[in-house]
């Protein structure tokens, strides 16, 4: 059996010291664990994802989806358990895997360009550099953003905007990528055409992804398998596969293969209602 | 108005031109106008006192013509403007690095806090014969009153500009795996560069204000030590010529931070207009 790209196991963390570091917070951190004395932001998850594999994580706001994605970039570490990412610890500055933020969060001081060089900038520890511009010029041409490199990002339209995020994070690889709620703030039409390019991209070059959205309809129509979580404390409460082919269009959305997944997502969230 | 445009074709070409220049660059008339209008206000309210309480434009003009020919205008210029802006340079210096820390620390600002609000409270008028008396009559004086009084904005404009890192984009470049250094250059230094130069700009205008406090407290040369003097002669066109010194000293240096401004935060550009 191959070793999963993302494997999160038994992963415990409590929020407010998960940031720090040093050793009287992970201390700290573990007595708070055994002594329950607190709900913790994540308790006991589970979670494997394959090679070529499109993950979405849906669930409630606060349930721990973002924090989950930052678990696997290795910016926050789990109290207990651990996180592996092609078999070795998450660490953060991975050159295979991309992340994209909610709101896109490019530099406001950069121009386009820049800002999806920044990555291979902090990499290098270099500025400047016609490799990286060449590399960054390349993600955005994947991402469908041409001819406005040397804009700022205040001059952008929510979508390029959203579109020079996915560049910047296809940019330092496009084995591994994270979307954090990427197509939140866009209006339909726009988020509907970036769910199909990132589909496209995705079948040509196999990356995995993982996604956390709000939206079933979306997470449905993306994905292989929806992973549905619970809040207080951040849990996994099931998952759903979707056995739709790909490539998929727009007109699965009418199937009722679509509707039936939608259905069993909805069932799992509202399961956790009740209790 | 709205006629008017209707039936445009009646117009001459001549008052089209006049109409697209008052139109559409109304902007490059307002400053000569508005100068204009001042001083016809000026010449007029001068007529109706003395001379040695208001002199008229045309006498602050002729004095500051004998002034200069006499090779003292210069003189008194150049240490107002060396004191005021080597104030600034040392209040930068100072202000900038320590707001950082400040900024980032916490405990160091509870530490440092009353002391900075203690001394910011202490007039600097007030302070400024101290530092006379200390440091002598000479530029040195000058120099550290005026870094005084350009010191706080610097230092309070620092401190909120560098606070106000947004966290998102820290994260952002914790995921990239950024050291402090890149995270300090790439990141701290942009983002609070904006709101720096907010407290650079006023901290020069205050530094022209500090350097003149400093020569009344004493000094031998210096536009405001010209003030001074002047007013014991009862030499009022002289005071004009020094006041109209410290203003061309004031707008110099506010345009020079602006076109730095403009140079180093090229995305602020259309916002500021």
């Amino acid at each position: 059996m191959p070793v999963p790209v993302i494997e999160v196991k038994d992963v415990i963390l409590f929020f407010d010291s998960g940031r720090e570091r040093t050793r009287r917070a992970r201390v700290r951190e573990r007595v708070r664990a055994h002594s329950r004395v607190t709900t913790p932001e994540l308790s006991g998850v589970n979670l494997q994802i394959k090679e070529g594999e499109i993950v979405n994580l849906v669930g409630p706001s606060g349930c721990g989806k973002s924090t989950l994605l930052r678990l696997i970039c290795g910016v926050l570490t789990p109290t207990e358990g651990w996180i592996r990412v092609y078999g070795r610890k998450a660490v953060p500055g991975r050159s295979d895997l991309g992340f994209v933020p909610q709101d896109a969060l490019l530099f406001p001081w950069r121009t386009v360009l820049a800002n999806v060089r920044l990555p291979l900038e902090v990499k290098a520890g270099e500025k400047k550099g016609e490799e990286l511009n060449k590399k960054a010029r390349e993600a955005l041409r994947l991402a469908n953003l041409e001819g406005v490199e040397e804009k700022y990002p205040y001059q952008l339209s929510g979508g390029m905007k959203q579109r020079a995020a996915l560049a910047r994070g296809l940019v330092t690889g496009n084995r591994i990528l994270l979307l954090d709620e990427p197509f939140a703030a866009l209006d339909d039409i726009t988020r509907t055409q970036l769910q199909l390019e990132l589909l496209n991209l995705q079948a040509r070059m196999g990356s995995t992804i993982l996604l956390v959205t709000h939206n079933i309809f979306e997470a449905v129509f993306l994905s292989g398998r929806v992973v549905v979580m619970g809040e207080k404390p951040g849990r996994i409460l099931g998952e759903v596969v979707v056995d739709l082919d790909y490539p998929r269009n727009l007109r699965i959305m009418g199937t009722p293969g679509f509707s039936r997944k939608v259905g069993e997502v909805q069932a799992l969230l509202e399961k956790a209602w009740r209790d | 108005m709205h006629r008017k445009r209707e039936t445009g074709c009646t117009r001459t070409w001549r008052q089209t031109v006049l109409r697209a220049l008052v139109r559409n660059n109304y902007e490059y008339f307002s400053l000569p106008l508005g100068l204009l209008l001042f001083l016809l206000i000026w010449e007029v309210a001068s007529g109706f006192y003395p001379s040695f309480i208001l002199p008229s434009p045309g006498e602050v003009w002729r004095r500051w013509q004998e002034f200069y020919q006499q090779r003292l205008f210069l003189h008194h210029f150049a240490a107002t403007f060396f004191e005021a802006f080597g104030g600034f340079c040392v209040a930068a210096a100072t202000a900038l690095p320590l707001s950082y820390f400040l900024a980032g620390n916490p405990f160091l600002e509870k530490i440092f806090t009353p002391y900075i609000v203690g001394l910011q409270a202490v007039p600097i008028l007030a302070l400024a014969p101290l530092l006379v008396i200390w440091f002598g009559f000479g530029m040195t004086s000058k120099v550290l009153v005026a870094a005084l009084a350009a010191f706080f904005p610097i230092l309070t404009n620092g401190v909120v500009g560098f606070r106000g890192t947004d966290r998102r984009f820290r994260e952002m470049m914790a995921i990239m795996g950024a050291d402090r250094k890149t995270i300090f250059w790439q990141l701290e230094i942009p983002s609070a560069l904006p709101v720096l130069f907010g407290g650079l700009r006023l901290g020069l205008t205050l530094s022209v204000i500090g350097a003149v406090v400093g020569e009344f407290a004493g000094a031998g040369r210096g536009l405001g030590y010209l003030v001074n003097s002047a007013r014991g002669n009862f030499d009022t066109p002289l005071i004009f010529v020094a006041l109209m010194g410290l203003a061309f000293l004031g707008i110099g240096f506010y345009l020079l931070l602006s076109g730095l401004e403009y140079l180093a935060v090229p995305w602020k550009r259309r916002q500021s207009r």
